[in-house]
């Protein structure tokens, strides 16, 4: 479903049912809907990823489901899928930008009312598409770096 | 009379929509594997000038959203060329770049997964950096990509909703019409979702068919010339 289906379906159907917010309110919960969507869909890969020898382990331990959950398996779930989920984070900043289709002033919002001061469109246009990738490519720096920090234990393994 | 009842013309008025969407979205998605591809047969080849060109423009397209690389098209090229657009060409001009950034990255990453040895000894026997291309890197290449391919395809199918902004009345555009005119916001939008939706099952089970059958076709080969 795209998702600016699902941002009109929040806008204009929560009204409806007496749920009164405002187009901040409701880009934040569409799109922390959506992000959560796809979040859940990398973690669940990153937690089938585990080699099942080591939950196998843990049980042998004596460990109980949830001991074994929290302390064994998302730590080491969460730290492989720290990529994936960084895509899917520069993912959803380029997905904020329809929120200016519900009147919320974000960045390409402010670019459209930039151009309707200035009547430059595509000079406004270039700037804001330099300005979005200057902006994804500074999160997958941090991503990226962030991955070899957690991952700093395994490096020699995998490299 | 109140035209505030759905009426059965809404319903072709949907389909309309409907055929407007995936219209747009099968060209574009046509125009943009021709163009990635070639795009990654041009890093192949290693031309020049070309290669750093195209990665530096497929990243750019890559990573702002298409939302703005549609208004720069629609409102932007206009006013710097002088030239009329409709909404339907800057749409398509957009979808395609679009699409063809993302099939670049993975037309170079199929091609990437084939070993270089296997490149080596085709090129050791004699034949053409087309021959190998064609008889040896493209077959692996194509079972490669088919799944991501596949999650591309849903994805843009899922994207052309965005042309609806700036005046193409597909399916996005046709819910909203339906929306102002019934003011019934949860019928009309889990209908056109409902819809997106089927479209993008069908398209997945197409493509893990395809999948299925390439991958069927290089397991058997791999039986024969084993690395």
């Amino acid at each position: 479903m795209p998702f600016i289906v699902q941002l009109f379906f929040f806008y204009y159907g929560l009204p409806e049912i007496g749920i009164y917010i405002d187009a901040f309110t409701t880009g934040v919960v569409a799109l922390s809907i959506a992000g959560g969507a796809y979040a859940s869909d990398v973690i669940r890969a990153g937690i089938l990823a585990i080699d099942p020898g080591i939950i196998e382990a843990a049980e042998v331990s004596g460990l109980s489901r949830r001991v074994t959950f929290t302390k064994i398996v998302l730590p080491i779930a969460l730290r492989t899928s720290v990529r994936p989920l960084g895509s899917v984070l520069i993912n959803m900043i380029l997905t904020s930008s329809i929120l200016s289709t519900i009147t919320l002033n974000e960045l390409t919002g402010s670019a459209q009312i930039v151009v309707s001061q200035t009547y430059r469109p595509f000079e406004v246009y270039v700037v804001l598409l330099v300005v979005y990738a200057l902006l994804t490519y500074l999160v997958s720096l941090g991503i990226a770096l962030l991955h070899r920090r957690l991952n700093r234990d395994m490096m020699e393994a995998v490299a | 009379m109140r035209f505030s009842d759905f009426t059965p013309f809404d319903i072709w008025l949907l389909l309309q929509g409907l055929g407007v969407s995936l219209g747009l979205f099968l060209s574009t998605s046509l125009i943009g594997l021709l163009i990635g591809t070639s795009w990654a047969v041009c890093r192949f080849y290693r031309v020049p000038v070309l290669t750093p060109v195209i990665t530096f423009i497929a990243e750019l397209l890559k990573n702002s959203p298409v939302l703005v690389q549609l208004f720069l098209v629609f409102f932007g090229l206009p006013g710097l060329l002088h030239i009329r657009i409709t909404p339907t060409t800057a749409a398509m001009i957009t979808l395609s770049a679009n699409s063809a950034a993302f099939v670049y990255v993975i037309a170079v990453s199929a091609i990437e997964s084939i070993g270089r040895d296997q490149i080596e000894a085709a090129r050791v026997f004699g034949l053409t950096r087309w021959q190998v291309l064609r008889h040896v890197v493209a077959p692996q290449a194509m079972a490669f990509a088919i799944g991501p391919l596949t999650a591309l395809l849903v994805n843009q199918l899922q994207v052309t909703s965005l042309i609806s902004v700036i005046g193409v009345v597909d399916l996005t555009k046709i819910g909203n019409i339906l929306n102002l005119r019934t003011l019934k916001p949860f019928i009309v939008w889990t209908v056109v979702g409902l819809l997106y939706y089927l479209c993008a099952k069908l398209l997945a089970w197409l493509g893990a068919r395809f999948e299925n059958r390439l991958r069927a076709h290089a397991a058997w080969r791999g039986l024969i010339c084993s690395k």
